[in-house]
């Protein structure tokens, strides 16, 4: 029973981390909240749907697909929103993330109908790890989220663009004077960040069998949640935490109570907040 | 003198008491039910932008839990009014002493923190207590709500129609402007607001930075408290999922459209915003959309708001300097 | 004088007369008839809302084509509530002032329609609601209606359905944690225990939640029977396919009529095979009204009706009979509502107790090779 609900746990978990480094990597490179980050993935998830539900694609054609369009709306986003809103603080970018948010939600409803959409199994399979049951599907997300990961850190730390965006991160009117293309590198980052909610988007979606115009709301909270771990600015850290809150999560209802799930992560959120802010493995972006 | 200076004094205090009874005089223009509502609506999010503001407009706090606080008022007041039978005149003061009393605890603990971390733990506190409110039965009912609390009565006359509720509204937000105001050119206002400037000069000048900052989030509550009174007694039915985290979204984007940190930018946010989805209903499913797309161009064109203090969001940095004026090359 | 004369003339004449008058189109000389309805078009139970006004545009375009409500045509003013209490009490605001607005349809939650109770009440029009199943709402006022039933019905004949013709004596339930949900399950567990079943488990979720993994494998541990869900369908689907993914196969699942909709068929896949439900609405039931609704609905907008489309369209339905009787006073209106007898909806006979709610019939169902059939045994 316990191992089962570890098991649920890791598997939520690694999804909620996908979307937490997402936040990561824009909170350390561009100092920014955004609000709008659940839209983005429910527009990756949606793409991703089409592609392996409506198409019939292979799922990772679907999976880049939506990846492909989150990074395209991110770039757009950041660059007609954030980019004229630079250096005015916290504030104006975030309402302008709650706006999008509003706006994203009611058109996709308006542009796909309200309705959850069915999408095909991927792996039906399940198999038995000391007789708890794992389905490959979990293994292959777990997998997925890993590889994700891997890729980023490929990319923070051996090309130039990584570089670009740690220097960034660490700095950002030194780097500017430095001569890096500041604009872009915050483009990129963004779009980067949105493409990995994009891909948790798709893979939720197949996780799940379904999507739906709603489905980016929650996602968003639990996603900040598990950045805390990482003091906002660490990606293994966002990573930990996305995987402690699934588990605490089912946790707390095999232990305490179902209807006290939700509580469970922010009451482990504001604890870290406040006992420790810098994280459990509070980094910095520029040594993830 | 720009629209975000203008504050109720000596000086102006015809142009305030001109407004004041154009304010009185409003039922007899408005005649319809419907139209009074609204602006009894309006009214409601005076309070709760003019409060918002202490703490995220004048002291520069990013507090994101005050819809949770406008809830914990309107629960005090049903509860006590449909189990212990209180009249508003009770409920009113008890419902801002609760959700002070929540606020400071809050702010005790968490004031220390400052920036996206005080956002972060305000959200957490807004959907814990929200959920808390949804589990909680024996007290909250749970999903069912509150029903049935009665309107305001005076001398067993209860209110009916909404006019009675829109004088009962102004009254409140006489109060809790004159308050706003009072604050805000008073000791305390201006060390909030060199609090906001730069905390640490401030700490380092001798100010309490820690008090001033529970104490704005004291006075907000309160006053977000008092709010969700009258909301109880209006409403009559009171259930949870009205005091969510969106709620807070819909509060803080009047306080920003309006203007932080002015006097005139809650009052004039909280008004526009009520109406635009009002008189954008014919847009049916494109309301929604056009909110967005509103919000989104107010802040572009104007990231101060229309009543805001210019230099509360002044590019800064040769970063953004350079966005602003420059294009880099490549 | 000449007719006299000429009979033949006259009935010749006559008759043309009448042919031509009804080949003609028909013009209306009259106003509509207008109608509120306030549901959720957008926002989280846009679904929902979408599919009320689909079912009432379909029945109110058939009304005007066979020439409207006493010679008027009706017509539909909507209001997007978002299924907002404070949203429904805007509109509510907004529909009571408008005069030509003769009652209400509306609105989806029981929050919402409780949220604008006190608006229709004080104003005096009929709030006509076709899934608010909240106890307290239709008793609330004399002008608060709904027809969907309330749990008092459906929740003992789920539990007789559950222990007496399956025969299953360890029940479980998980319910959604709204105010619907717990009215539910409270009624299905009383009956159930009544009937001398053992309920060893109850747990709930949360609207927006999907993940249902966490509460299953707990409820397994306790190894019920069968598991009663009160729930939506998008969510009843998700359930099941995570139960299958879980691989425990060895409980029966059922749940109330709420279930009843192709999508759950459309999400749910083979893992809904074998759950029993409970339809008052049943597309293949052969009652004519039913069939000519179901046809109607699938050759409009491409897909067959649920339960939520089919109570919607006996409202409009309802309320235009009434119309008919009683005329355009709202209070009128009112009356002649709550005398309504034995009135043929598609969801089943239409009678309002005192308390203005209604008593419904439901069948048994279960869901067999992909397709939700008659329970026969």
């Amino acid at each position: 029973m316990l191992l089962s609900q570890v098991v649920n746990g890791l598997s939520q978990g690694s999804l909620y981390a996908l979307v937490a480094i997402g936040f990561v990597i824009i909170f350390g490179t561009m100092n920014l909240v955004t609000f709008a980050h659940g839209e983005v993935y429910m527009i990756g998830a949606f793409v991703g749907y089409f592609a392996l539900g409506v198409y019939h694609l292979p799922w990772p054609v679907a999976l880049a697909a939506g990846m492909a369009a989150a990074f395209g709306v991110g770039s757009l986003i950041e660059k007609t929103a954030f980019r004229p809103l630079r250096g005015t603080g916290h504030m104006p970018p975030l309402l302008i993330t709650i706006g999008l948010s509003i706006m994203l939600k009611d058109l996709a409803v308006v542009i796909f109908g309200a309705e959850n959409r069915p999408v095909p199994s991927v792996y039906e399979t399940t198999i038995e790890v000391a007789s708890v049951p794992v389905s490959v599907l979990q293994l292959v997300i777990l997998g997925l989220s890993g590889a994700l990961v891997v890729a980023l850190r490929l990319l923070l730390q051996s090309t130039k663009i990584g570089r670009a965006m740690r220097a960034t991160a660490q700095d950002h009117e030194a780097a500017y004077a430095m001569g890096v293309n500041v604009h872009r590198v915050f483009n990129i980052a963004f779009a980067l960040a949105s493409a990995l909610g994009g891909a948790a988007g798709v893979m939720v979606g197949i996780y799940y069998n379904t999507v739906y115009p709603a489905m980016g709301s929650t996602a968003g909270l639990k996603g900040f949640a598990a950045c805390v771990f990482g003091g906002l600015t660490s990606v293994p850290g966002a990573i930990l935490g996305g995987l402690i809150i699934g588990v605490v999560e089912n946790l707390t209802v095999q232990f305490v109570a179902s209807g006290y799930r939700d509580v469970a992560a922010f009451v482990v959120m504001v604890l870290i907040l406040l006992l420790r802010p810098q994280g459990l493995l509070g980094k910095r972006l520029r040594a993830a | 003198m720009g629209l975000h200076a203008f504050v109720p004094r000596r000086e102006n205090s015809l142009l305030w008491g001109g407004a004041l009874a154009a304010a009185l005089l409003l039922p007899a223009v408005l005649r319809s039910e419907y139209v009074l509502n609204i602006a009894v609506l309006a009214g409601i999010y005076v309070i709760l932008a003019a409060s918002l503001n202490i703490t995220n407009g004048y002291t520069g706090l990013f507090s994101f839990g005050h819809a949770a606080f406008y809830g914990i008022g309107a629960y005090t007041a049903a509860i006590l009014a449909t189990r212990l039978g209180w009249g508003f005149a009770l409920t009113l003061p008890a419902a801002g002493v609760a959700a002070a009393l929540v606020g400071a605890a809050l702010a005790l603990i968490t004031v220390r923190l400052s920036g996206i971390f005080l956002a972060l733990v305000t959200i957490g506190f807004q959907e814990i207590t929200f959920l808390v409110t949804l589990n909680w039965i024996a007290l909250t009912r749970g999903p069912m709500g509150i029903p049935g609390v009665p309107p305001p009565a005076l001398g067993g006359y209860e209110l009916r129609g909404n006019t009675g509720y829109y004088y009962v509204i102004l009254a409140l937000d006489v109060l809790t402007l004159f308050v706003v105001a009072r604050v805000a050119t008073s000791r305390v206002g201006r060390a909030f607001v060199a609090i906001r400037e730069d905390e640490l000069a401030a700490q380092a000048s001798g100010l309490p930075t820690f008090r001033l900052k529970v104490l704005a989030f004291v006075i907000a509550t309160f006053f977000a408290g008092l709010a969700g009174a009258f909301f109880a007694h209006h409403a009559r039915f009171v259930s949870a999922d009205s005091f969510r985290l969106d709620e807070t979204f819909v509060i803080l984007t009047m306080l920003i459209v309006g203007g932080l940190g002015s006097f005139l930018g809650p009052i004039i946010g909280a008004v526009a915003l009520v109406i635009l989805p009002e008189v954008s209903r014919g847009l049916v499913e494109y309301r929604g959309v056009a909110y967005g797309l509103v919000l989104i161009a107010a802040i572009l064109f104007r990231p101060q708001g229309i009543a805001g203090v210019p230099g509360i969001i002044q590019p800064r940095g040769l970063l953004a300097r350079a966005a602003a004026g420059e294009e880099l090359a490549g | 004088m000449m007719t006299r004369q000429f009979p033949l003339l006259t009935r010749a004449l006559s008759l043309a007369v009448l042919a031509l008058a009804a080949s003609a189109p028909v013009a209306w000389s009259a106003d509509p008839i207008h109608i509120g309805l306030s549901a959720p078009l957008t926002g989280n139970y846009a679904e929902y809302g979408q599919l009320f006004q689909r079912a009432i545009d379909l029945g109110v375009e058939w009304i005007n084509a066979s020439g409207g409500v006493r010679g008027r045509p009706i017509g539909i003013i909507v209001g997007d509530s978002r299924a907002d209490p404070k949203e429904a009490a805007a509109i509510a605001q907004k529909f009571t002032s408008d005069s030509r607005i003769v009652a209400e349809i509306g609105d989806f939650s029981s929050t919402a329609c409780l949220a604008a109770q006190p608006i229709y009440d004080r104003a005096g029009m009929v709030q006509l609601s076709p899934t608010a199943s909240h106890p307290g709402f239709a008793p609330g006022s004399p002008w608060s209606f709904s027809i969907v039933g309330t749990q008092a019905g459906e929740g003992p004949f789920m539990a007789r359905y559950a222990v007496q013709t399956l025969a299953k004596k360890r029940l479980a339930v998980l319910h959604i944690n709204n105010d619907w949900g717990i009215v539910s399950k409270d009624l299905f567990i009383k009956a159930a225990r009544e009937m001398g079943a053992d309920v060893i488990a109850v747990e709930s979720y949360f609207e927006t939640d999907k993940d249902f993994t966490g509460v299953l494998t707990k409820l397994r541990g306790q190894k019920p029977e069968l598991l009663y869900i009160p729930s939506f369908y998008n969510e009843a689907a998700l359930i099941n396919r995570q139960r299958e993914k879980l691989g425990w196969t060895d409980v029966t699942m059922m749940g109330p009529g709420s279930l009843y909709s192709p999508k759950l068929l459309e999400i749910g896949g083979d893992s809904v095979n074998g759950l029993y439900t409970s339809a008052a609405f049943f597309p293949k039931d052969p009652r004519p009204e039913v069939q000519k609704f179901v046809k109607g609905f699938e050759a409009k907008y491409k897909a067959t009706p649920n339960m939520f489309a089919a109570v919607a369209y006996d409202t409009v339905n309802l309320l235009a009979v009434v119309i008919a009787k009683a005329g355009t006073d709202r209070k009128a209106i009112r009356d002649e509502l709550a005398k309504v007898r034995d009135y043929p909806g598609v969801t089943g006979k239409i009678t309002f107790t005192e308390r203005r709610d209604v008593v419904k019939e439901y069948r048994q169902l279960v869901i067999r090779n992909g397709d939700f059939t008659l329970y026969d045994k």
